[in-house]
């Protein structure tokens, strides 16, 4: 049972790894900013 | 994304969960550039810019999933798959002394919010150092409030039974279940790189064909997308894989219909492209396209640009000077070694390198390989 839910969240991860990435970046060219580009929603959400 | 000294960049990230949002965009003049719009998913679901609509002015009012109002006269609605999307702007520049008129269309571009509250933004997920439950976290929160596309929900539905689709943080998830999403994050993500790592692209004469790395929206066409099998993956499975290893790779790559990248690492002869050799390719004619085409050099493993005693770091149709042959054809020289002529040489590193060939709004015959890159000759 441990396996098949290993494997089932395997596939999860492959599933849900574009939307957790792109708004960690979204998040990062938001809030913090990059490089010398500063971030465009200041003070807004982002994860801690 | 991979630094080149074509274009520059300008980002934006949207939401309109309050209401729309107008962008304008102004005249460039017949400047290339290109403003593409991916989804939380990294759909690829909308482009603005010369291939898509043109280099005059425009306006496009930026909509929710479910907006239902109208739009003002003269603009063009684009429905936004989820709440959120990022803007990737490409602008073609020509040099140092170009920078000041693509700065001052980039000024010339702007975001208007139209509605009168805040946006409800990217929910927070508090870190709690655990690296894998946290990602599980995220992808938790985040994939309630942005749902996939309608063909996804039942796929996505089938995670429950990791606790990733209900009220419940995952961290109060029970014992078996936290050690099955620990598993499963490494796993996946093993998974992830040997797709990225192995390719499932085609490789003619030592470049890999990259055409199709961005294909798998299969559901939302906006503005300037293709609603065309031949760009969308039709196997549901490998369309899952390939989006992963794209983000991981090439986060907000292009569709190659806008902008085609291929890349070798191996001369004609199967063997490493090193600074100390020197080579030649032949491109006759020059690659076809409606926008321009460089070769851009970069050093190996780190792919950063080559500093070199002519400050050229890729070469193109753009180039001053740039000599053709009879025919149009160009033959280019990649030595770290200075050659005689210098007018079509792209300096090389010491060691090993990689050079992309950046082919932006190719014409059909490049996508469906009637024309043919020849390899990288050695010649000493």
């Amino acid at each position: 049972m441990d396996d098949d839910l290993g494997r089932l969240a395997a596939q999860c991860y492959v599933y849900g790894f574009p939307l957790v990435f792109d708004l960690d970046q979204l998040l990062r060219y938001a809030t913090t900013g990059v490089g010398a580009v500063p971030g465009s929603w200041p003070g807004r959400t982002t994860r801690s | 994304m991979t630094i080149n000294n074509d274009t520059l960049y300008s980002m934006a990230q949207v939401d309109v969960s309050a209401g729309p949002v107008r962008l304008d965009v102004p005249d460039t003049g017949g400047r290339y550039y290109v403003l593409q719009l991916v989804d939380a998913w990294t759909d690829n679901f909308a482009y603005v810019g010369k291939r898509a609509t043109g280099t005059g002015p425009g306006t496009f009012l930026l909509v929710a999933p479910g907006w239902d109002g109208n739009a003002p006269e003269g603009s063009t609605v684009i429905r936004f798959p989820t709440d959120v999307a990022s803007i990737v702007g490409r602008w073609a520049v020509d040099g140092p002394d170009d920078l000041p008129a693509v700065h001052a269309l980039q000024d010339a571009t702007t975001l208007t919010p139209l509605a009168d509250r805040p946006a409800a933004g990217v929910p927070p997920v508090p870190g709690s150092g655990d690296e894998a439950l946290d990602f599980w976290e995220r992808y938790r929160v985040w994939s309630r409030r942005f749902p996939p596309a309608e063909r996804d929900r039942d796929r996505q539905a089938r995670f429950a039974p990791l606790g990733v689709a209900g009220d419940a943080p995952v961290h109060d998830a029970d014992e078996a279940v936290q050690r099955a999403l620990r598993d499963g994050y490494a796993r996946g993500r093993a998974v992830v790189e040997g797709t990225l790592r192995s390719g499932s692209s085609p490789v003619v004469n030592g470049w890999h064909l990259t055409f199709h790395a961005f294909d798998y929206n299969a559901d939302f066409f906006e503005v300037g997308t293709r609603d065309d099998p031949s760009f969308v993956i039709a196997d549901p499975e490998q369309r899952v894989v390939e989006r992963a290893a794209a983000a991981l790779g090439g986060l907000w790559g292009n569709h190659a219909y806008e902008a085609a990248y291929v890349m070798t690492y191996v001369d004609d002869q199967g063997e490493p492209l090193t600074g100390e050799r020197t080579y030649t390719l032949t491109l006759a004619p020059p690659p076809p396209v409606d926008g321009f085409w460089s070769l851009t050099m970069y050093d190996v493993p780190h792919y950063f640009l080559v500093p070199n005693e002519i400050d050229r770091y890729s070469i193109g149709d753009r180039t001053p000077g740039l000599s053709l042959d009879a025919a149009g054809g160009v033959t280019i020289t990649m030595s770290q070694a200075r050659p005689d002529e210098v007018a079509n040489w792209l300096p090389a590193p010491a060691g090993a390198f990689r050079p992309v060939l950046r082919m932006y709004v190719p014409r059909p015959a490049v996508l469906d390989g009637t024309y043919e890159l020849p390899p990288v000759v050695r010649v000493r």
